[in-house]
């Protein structure tokens, strides 16, 4: 599947941060307890990590159409 | 707490579509709430097996070589007791030399000069107890001295220091191995 190949290619951190976050159901307060960071940096690592898949998967074309 | 499973849209690559073109626009509630719907199609990530005892066991081991290791602060008083010390023994050195040079000398006029005495009292025939009060009267002077007694006074103060920085220091590194 498309996605998962593209959250390999993720540095570990935003790929834990997105599976734990969408995959696990956790909270952001439980994620930054988990990841052992604040809250707001937890937040940072998800959306940053989104964004980062995005555009991992439109350089493999998808989206251009 | 885990979410709530939502069925997988039909079209998987058009809702894929857009949630990248909510991501790139930064649309993120949208982009969020459509990457939670496309999140559920993943495979689930399974940790190897035996994957808890070797992190627990790997925790065990970490909690334990922390707590054996002295802390900083430990260290830092160790290292400063021992510059104090080098520093005071080689002060004392340096100061103390010609003293103990003198006083070596000094003592051996005197070890000479009571040999000699006592050789010649025991040829006059003096008794035994008469011998034994002028070594007492002799060594009793010496040590009165002032410069005699501050010198033992302060390397019996130095040694008491010691002792007490080393008995803190020993008392710290036990509590802290307790941790």
């Amino acid at each position: 599947m498309l996605l998962e190949r593209g959250l390999r290619q993720l540095r570990p951190t935003h790929r834990a941060a997105l599976i734990l976050r969408y995959q696990e159901g956790l909270g952001y307060g439980e994620l930054s307890t988990v990841m052992g960071v604040p809250e707001g940096t937890a937040m940072t690592y998800v959306h940053r990590a989104r964004r980062e898949l995005a555009d991992v998967l439109r350089g493999q074309g998808l989206g251009d159409g | 707490m885990a979410l709530p499973k939502r069925p997988l849209p039909q079209d998987v690559g058009a809702s894929l579509r857009q949630w990248m073109q909510d991501e790139l626009s930064d649309r993120q509630v949208a982009a969020e709430e459509r990457f939670r719907v496309l999140a559920t199609g993943l495979p689930r990530v399974v940790a190897p097996q035996g994957f808890e005892m070797r992190v627990l066991a790997a925790v065990g081991s970490a909690q334990t070589s922390a707590s054996a290791r002295p802390s900083i602060s430990t260290r830092l008083a160790r290292v400063a007791v021992v510059v104090l010390s080098v520093t005071l023994a080689v002060y004392g050195a340096v100061s103390l030399a010609p003293w103990v040079a003198t006083q070596f000398v000094s003592l051996l006029n005197v070890a000479t000069r009571g040999f000699v005495w006592a050789v010649q009292a025991a040829d006059s025939g003096l008794d035994v107890w008469t011998i034994v009060a002028r070594a007492g009267r002799t060594i009793g002077s010496a040590i009165a001295a002032p410069s005699v007694t501050l010198t033992f006074v302060g390397v019996e103060l130095v040694g008491v220091a010691a002792l007490f920085a080393l008995h803190r220091l020993l008392k710290f590194d036990k509590e802290t191995s307790r941790w």
